[in-house]
């Protein structure tokens, strides 16, 4: 089966989580960081972006527990999770943990956790000293 | 838009076949019955329609000209047609752009027709969530979007259970007197079922969400002056409009569960000259129960955090204090693909004729109906959508 045609920026994207670096894209004048990457920059399109790596570090705003569906990246059941990153942007990914205990608690610190070449490419844990419930 | 509130667009006529479960029938056929139907409860017929909104359905996804097949498949010929992909907003949304071309001399009489078969066949792909950066994550589908926005909520107001739960019975017992309710639905539902119902993306459970079924629906619209010239004595005005794609462009809010409708609630209540307390109807898009909660806090029914309180408190009955989704909704007369959201729009449409027999709100004059579209990659909604309505006579 071919590979399905992405936009220049997700494929760049998903190159970078082969390499083991989630990279953002950065507007060369405001300096605010995007995701997902896109052809041009959201704030105008008289700015340019540049790309860099993400510190990794993030807040988990919301979660879910997936208990079924077709083609996932890992047997059910797994956490979801909505995640705002240090630089701004909202990212999707695996929260690592039990998915038979009560989530963690929105606002906690995480961190990506690369897994290249691999389904999912990356997944979030929970900070050093933040407590699964 | 003006061109609503200065009450010179009708809605005349309706039409709805019956919503079912695999029906083994063609969206055409489906869109055929609509029709007629809709044209037939306002006296006109094929040759007086010269414009068409529709829909590509998903049981036909992937054919570019749909919209000119249906169109010589009804034996119509017009001069102004468009096809939209708002997903739940399509219904609504359509109406406003046939008022639109109806009020630029495009034409004057439409037929806002919808029909959709996904539960016999299904040919669309969903992208609207980024599809290669979600899917490999782990995403399973838009159950999983709200279920992070339900989470999100959990978290900030505490999960409103017993009010979802209230929803989903009210919209069976609603159901009940619907007779173009999906036969799978057509059975009472306690809260005992609701809470015995399995989790499905935590804390949603699956009788918080719709079901896919086969179905069709239409209304006539056209200008007031052509109304009163053939002696229609009763139509409804569509009067307030309003509608946003993308609210949030660069993700500045970091409130995760702010959407349109925050945005576009107070306008359209301030256009009709109107206030929540003043609509005697609402449909409000429900593809899942949590939807309908939000969309009251969003739009203005009660503050944030108070959904639950709004919803326990009233009467959501056909003959209680704030009918909603009187006939069913989707969650409960089934949700037929892309033609969903007219299911709404025809049950205020019902309403405000007076002909919704058997579950008609006394006296009801004003209705709401709401849309929504997509969950975007890790946002709320991407299109909000709400329309107000207002029964007239002649």
């Amino acid at each position: 089966m071919r590979e399905p045609i992405r936009p220049r920026a997700i494929t760049e994207f998903l190159s970078g989580l082969q390499e083991g670096s989630l990279r953002l894209q950065v507007g060369s004048i405001s300096g605010q960081a995007q995701f997902y990457p896109r052809a041009l920059n959201l704030g105008s399109v008289a700015e340019s972006v540049y790309t860099k790596a993400a510190t990794g570090q993030g807040t988990l705003m919301a979660c879910t527990v997936v208990r079924s569906g077709v083609d996932l990246p890992r047997p059910v059941p797994y956490w979801l999770a909505m995640i705002r990153l240090a630089e701004g942007p909202r990212i999707l990914g695996i929260l690592e943990g039990d998915p038979a205990t009560t989530p963690p608690r929105i606002g906690c610190s995480v961190l990506v956790q690369h897994h290249p070449g691999k389904l999912p490419p990356f997944t979030f844990r929970l900070a050093d000293g933040e407590q699964q419930a | 838009m003006k061109i609503l509130s200065d009450r010179s667009i009708a809605i005349i006529g309706f039409g709805e076949v019956p919503n079912v479960k695999s029906s083994t029938a063609h969206a055409l056929d489906l869109a055929a019955y609509a029709a007629r139907e809709a044209l037939a409860s306002c006296g006109l017929d094929l040759a007086d329609i010269d414009g068409v909104t529709t829909h590509t359905p998903l049981s036909e996804a992937g054919d570019p000209f749909w919209s000119n097949l249906l169109v010589e498949t009804l034996g119509l010929s017009c001069h102004w047609l468009q096809s939209s992909d708002l997903g739940g907003a399509i219904a609504i949304s359509n109406l406003s752009r046939a008022a639109a071309a109806i009020h630029a001399g495009l034409c004057e009489t439409v037929l806002c027709l919808c029909a959709d078969t996904p539960s016999t066949q299904y040919l669309g792909r969903q992208g609207g969530h980024r599809e290669s950066l979600a899917d490999p994550m782990g995403w399973a589908g838009p159950i999983t979007g709200f279920g992070l926005l339900a989470s999100a909520y959990a978290a900030r107001f505490g999960w409103p259970a017993e009010a979802l739960a209230k929803i989903a019975v009210t919209s069976r017992a609603n159901a009940l007197a619907n007779p173009n309710a999906c036969s799978a639905f057509r059975k009472p539902l306690s809260t005992e079922d609701y809470f015995a119902s399995r989790m499905i993306s935590d804390p949603l459970r699956l009788l918080d969400c719709v079901m896919r079924c086969d179905g069709a629906n239409a209304v006539i619209v056209t200008t007031t002056n052509r109304a009163r010239a053939l002696g229609l004595k009763r139509w409804v005005h569509p009067i307030a409009y309003r509608e946003i794609t993308n609210p949030d462009p660069q993700q500045r809010s970091t409130d995760i569960l702010e959407s349109g409708f925050s945005q576009i609630g107070p306008k359209v209540f301030n256009d009709a000259g109107l206030a929540p307390s003043d609509i005697d109807v609402l449909q409000l898009y429900d593809d899942f129960t949590f939807a309908v909660l939000l969309q009251l806090e969003e739009l203005g029914f009660c503050p944030r955090g108070q959904g639950a309180r709004l919803i326990e408190s009233c009467d959501h009955s056909a003959g209680g204090n704030l009918p909603l989704n009187t006939g069913g909704g989707q969650l409960s007369a089934g949700q037929c693909g892309l033609a969903g959201g007219g299911i709404g729009l025809v049950e205020a449409v019902r309403q405000l004729m007076g002909q919704a027999h058997g579950r008609q709100v006394t006296g009801a004059s004003t209705a709401l109906v709401s849309g929504l579209g997509v969950l975007p990659y890790a946002g709320n909604w991407g299109t909000s959508a709400a329309l107000i309505l207002e029964t007239a006579h002649a």
